[in-house]
């Protein structure tokens, strides 16, 4: 009898045994806390705000932030200091006054950070595919959309969306620059169109017709504005790429550059002083002053890179910065280069790091 | 159906204290279950073959073949959420490395590669084979991490008999399922049909957003639920089998299905609520038709079998305000036409011949309207034939031989010949212990997405070319009344050309080739069967350990483990049957899982945390005169885990399931 307790025991602390072996361990909640960076964040020394747009459907786009004057790198910056991931693809940053708005394209929302210390402070939710944020003022900004076929008003104040401009011919509304009160947004998608819209009314008071897939926009200093057109992919008949500079004042495109069958250049910069105009194509950066009357022929840069995908310049000294996205599925290698381009300094951010945005309001 | 459910489970409680169990007990002449413990006669080789045993496919009535594949093999699931996309990797390959045959009939998706396994309920095949790394060579070209077969079969002393189960379980989780078999010595028909549907709409709390409260800034997490998940299959199984001879049979086999499921967001997205409508489609048929005749030493089968498939897939968002935007509206309609005519002649008993023609067809039609009103899409086809011939040889009683070659065609182009050879050798001809070790050269060619896809697709893509090695060992052990099966494969694959898909700054993805990865590692399997007094009990594991890494010396990934292939898994299943009533423990291992290449733990988005996973099940199977009525309760989830498979996917705490099956 006692022989048979004590088996019976033995028996059952070793199913006891079997079920604390095989019981459950996963450890999410650990998986989550793990990666919160513990004190404080300092982000005063002349900061370079690198939006790591993560793979889609994956979302793991990253924030990364780069110290210019210590050539010091952070990475994951948001998750670290807030707990919680960007989310899916991170398109684009922009700094207003205190506040950096960081535009996550297939999270449909915009998240709002203190940009010197990295917190989370509010969000803009409730978007369809946002790609860029504009600011007009304290009060009003815009935010275009991948596939929402309007543009939509925000109110930086609330964080709260105020109305929208129908786009509905145009289903992709892309980058934005300002001129006067005018607002001149490309038209990416499959489409060539640049809209101009009055802040003041928030109507569509022209459209101008562009080449194909319009889409990096900037301004130079004598206020003409710079559209880059990519050809279109999987189209035989597709038009070449082109970079096409519109007179604001009378909305009509008074210089355009072709580009050679099969180049499919992206990533229009501008410098600092608004009068040299910066590309990428292929594994070399271009530099085009916007006086000159043609495209260049020899690269400003020509790098060894495996894949050439942001380019921002540092309007403070013309420090250029492009990324390397390597092999899009592990963090991207940044080369930061002089305004003559020798190389300054080499740093790994997140995957694929897409976007530049410099901090304290340069 | 709740208050069917609810039935159910009083009726399994009740059912112990039954006085007229008692009564039925005494009117039935009923003998007790026995077991036989003895070792199974092997074939001549051994080579790396396995099958999910009859116990586990019996359990898993109401469960996808995913769900199978994860429990009882070496096989890595990778599932996107419950009802969700589940992908193979087998022995650390890719989805379209894993070759699915039902029936003879390949059922990967000539346009996509691979199979998602979420779509095949386990109730289309009595029996489900593997084929690991190089046996799957025998049966055909391209699997370079091996072949799943599902087979049914004829059961020719078969009068009248058939099957009723239905399912009722957490989140509006339906399974039905009606199979009647009817037929002679001379004919054979087997007709089932099948539903499975579930709202899916398990509620969790999402850790990936935060609500900031405006006073103090603190965070609250929303409580969610899992909306925009819901899934429904059904179909239809017909089975016909012909004895036309006492030496030919004609079978015509038949499977009609319907899918339908909503795929939802990921945890991070706070896009306009109700913003999307994210579906997917599909109508598949499948028909094998085959005639097989048998001489004194031959044997002779010619198939031709269909699998069509036409899917859509529409994500379409809702904008406030405004008409609603089609963002991917995209269709594809897929032919595979399949024709096999195999020969084998058997010399004497320790050599056979066989040799095989194969002639098929693809074909796609695939079309994406986008939201610019732009169509991209391409319509091709692909011919692929292949001819092979087997030598089998016995030299002695513990040493054989296999040698097989196989010339491959695509679009009347040579595309590769490929070698098996694989030897045999069992040191003590009476004992059950076999080494066998093969080494084969394999070819898989791009999907025609590969190749045609637009935007992305790489006519200029090339095959992959794999040369696989294995080493099989296996031995049985005798213990009273207990079995203990125990095997061991080591494997190592090398493949050149390895076709990725990877995104472009264009914003879209393009396939390329990576010169060479290779894949390495072991698989361990392990069974003990017996009885201990009048508890029968059975416990089962697999382990596997693989190794794939990146060897193309100019990538930036060199020498990495790729993306979500786990190095170590592992599965228990635990059976005890006593009298009417078993229990069954199944346990499931992935470690850490990294979803980039760079392998790194950073960010936690680098990686997943090891899985593990527990599953419950109790019934009792209560037989009477030539029928039996079962009963099960099932635990999924057993721990009640928060957990994640693929990043951002929340998946579904503990959840259950009641099954009543009636079988006669």
């Amino acid at each position: 009898m006692i022989f048979n307790v004590k088996r019976s025991l033995f028996r059952g602390l070793s199913l006891i045994l079997l079920l604390y072996l095989f019981s459950g361990c996963m450890k999410d909640d650990s998986w989550v806390i793990d990666h919160l960076q513990q004190g404080k964040v300092d982000l005063s020394g002349g900061s370079l705000f690198v939006v790591n747009e993560g793979n889609f459907m994956y979302g793991n786009a990253t924030l990364s932030v780069y110290d210019t004057l210590k050539s010091a790198v952070q990475n994951d910056l948001f998750y670290k200091v807030n707990g919680l991931p960007l989310g899916d693809v991170a398109e684009s940053m922009t700094i207003w006054k205190t506040k950096g708005y960081i535009v996550v394209n297939n999270s449909g929302k915009i998240y709002v950070m203190d940009t010197g210390n990295g917190k989370y402070t509010g969000k803009i939710t409730g978007l369809t595919s946002p790609r860029f944020i504009h600011f007009v003022n304290d009060q009003k900004a815009y935010v275009t959309d991948l596939y929402a076929g309007k543009i939509t008003i925000v109110n930086p104040a609330t964080n709260l969306i105020t109305g929208s401009i129908s786009c509905s011919s145009h289903s992709s509304t892309e980058e934005m620059v300002q001129f006067g009160k005018l607002l001149f947004v490309t038209c990416w998608s499959g489409d060539k169109t640049v809209l101009v819209i009055d802040t003041e009314t928030d109507q569509i008071v022209s459209e101008i017709t562009t080449g194909v897939q319009p889409c990096g926009i900037v301004k130079d200093r004598y206020n003409k504005i710079w559209v880059l057109c990519q050809s279109l992919p999987g189209n035989g008949s597709a038009s070449l790429a082109q970079l096409q500079r519109i007179d604001p004042i009378t909305r009509t495109i008074d210089q355009s550059f072709t580009f050679p069958s099969g180049a499919k250049p992206v990533k229009l910069s501008l410098d600092g002083k608004g009068e040299n105009l910066f590309y990428l194509l292929g594994k070399d950066l271009f530099k085009m002053a916007v006086l000159a009357g043609h495209l260049p022929e020899v690269p400003f840069l020509s790098m060894q890179s495996k894949v050439l995908y942001g380019l921002g310049v540092d309007p403070a000294n013309g420090n250029i910065y492009i990324s390397d996205a390597l092999d899009y599925q592990q963090p991207g290698m940044i080369a930061r280069y002089s305004a003559t381009g020798r190389l300054l300094h080499t740093f790994k951010a997140g995957i694929i790091p897409g976007r530049f945005c410099f901090g304290d309001g340069r | 159906m709740k208050i069917f459910g609810i039935i159910g489970l009083l009726w399994l409680l009740w059912w112990p204290f039954n006085p007229l169990k008692a009564q039925s007990l005494k009117d039935t002449l009923r003998i007790e279950t026995i077991q036989i413990i003895g070792k199974k006669s092997r074939g001549k080789f051994n080579d790396t073959r396995s099958e999910v045993d009859s116990i586990a496919l019996a359990k898993s009535s109401t469960i996808r073949l995913s769900e199978l594949l994860s429990q009882n093999t070496p096989i890595f699931i990778k599932e996107y959420g419950k009802g969700a996309m589940a992908t193979a990797s087998f022995r650390g390959t890719a989805p379209s490395h894993t070759k699915v045959t039902w029936n003879g009939l390949d059922i990967n998706s000539p346009m996509l590669g691979m199979v998602d396994f979420s779509l095949i309920p386990v109730y289309v095949a009595e029996q489900v084979n593997l084929l690991h790394g190089s046996s799957s060579l025998a049966e055909s070209a391209g699997a370079l991490g091996g072949t799943i077969q599902l087979e049914n079969k004829a059961n020719w002393s078969n009068k009248l008999s058939g099957k009723l189960l239905t399912g009722y379980g957490s989140y509006h989780t339906l399974d039905e399922y009606v199979q009647l078999n009817i037929g002679n010595h001379t004919i054979q028909s087997k007709s089932a049909f099948f539903y499975n549907s579930s709202e899916n709409d398990f509620s969790y709390q999402n850790k990936l957003n935060a609500n900031l409260d405006p006073v103090t800034g603190a965070y609250s997490y929303p409580i969610q639920k899992n909306t925009h998940a819901d899934y429904k299959n059904y179909g239809l199984l017909q089975e016909f089998y012909l004895q036309t001879a006492s030496n030919q049979t004609l079978s015509l086999k038949t499977w009609l299905q319907y899918n339908a499921r909503s795929i939802p967001q990921l945890l991070t997205n706070e896009s306009y609520e109700a913003a999307s409508s994210n579906r997917q489609n599909e109508h598949a048929l499948r028909s094998v038709a085959e005639w097989k005749r048998y001489g004194n030493q031959s044997r002779i089968s010619i198939l031709s079998a269909i699998n069509l498939q036409n899917s859509s897939y529409r994500l379409e968002n809702s904008v406030s305000g405004s008409s609603n935007q089609v963002v991917i509206d995209s269709d594809a309609k897929i032919l595979s036409f399949i024709n096999k005519i195999g020969f084998n002649y058997q010399f004497d008993p320790s050599f056979s011949l066989q040799t095989g023609i194969e002639a098929n067809f693809y074909s796609v039609d695939s079309e994406n309207r986008q939201p610019n009103k732009l169509v991209f899409g391409y319509n091709q086809t692909r011919i692929e034939n292949s001819f092979f011939g087997k030598l089998e040889k016995s030299f002695n009683d513990s040493w054989s031989a296999l040698f097989l070659v196989r010339e491959e065609l695509i679009d009347l182009s040579h595309e590769g010949l490929l070698p098996l050879i694989s030897v045999s050798y069992r040191p003590n001809p009476e004992g059950a212990l076999v080494v066998s070790g093969s080494v084969a050269g394999n070819s898989h060619p791009p999907t025609l997405n590969d190749l045609y896809y637009l935007p992305g697709g790489n006519p200029l893509l090339k095959s992959e070319k794999g040369t696989q090695y294995d080493l099989h060992l296996a031995e049985d052990f005798t213990f009273g009344k207990s079995l203990l099966k125990v095997g061991l494969s080591l494997f190592h694959s090398d493949v050149k050309n390895w076709i990725i898909w990877l995104p472009t700054f264009q914003g879209y993805w393009e396939p390329t080739n990576i010169e060479k990865v290779v894949s390495s590692g072991l698989e361990a399997n392990g069974g003990w069967n017996g009885q201990c007094r009048s508890i029968r009990y059975s416990l089962k594991g697999n382990y596997a350990f693989c190794r794939t890494r990146n060897l193309s010396e100019e990538s930036p990934a060199f020498g990495k483990q790729l993306p979500y292939i786990p190095e170590h898994s592992a599965n228990v299943n635990l059976h005890l049957s006593f009298s009417t009533l078993y229990i069954d423990w199944m346990w499931n291992y992935y470690s850490k899982r990294y979803t980039t290449t760079a392998n790194s733990e950073e960010i936690n988005t680098d990686y997943l945390y090891p899985y593990f996973m527990n599953n419950f099940q109790i019934g009792m199977s209560m037989p009477f005169d030539n029928n039996k009525l079962t009963t099960e309760f099932k635990i999924q989830n057993l721990f009640n885990e928060d957990y994640r498979t693929v990043l951002q996917r929340p998946m579904p705490g503990r959840n259950y399931q009641i099954v009543l099956r009636y079988d006669f």
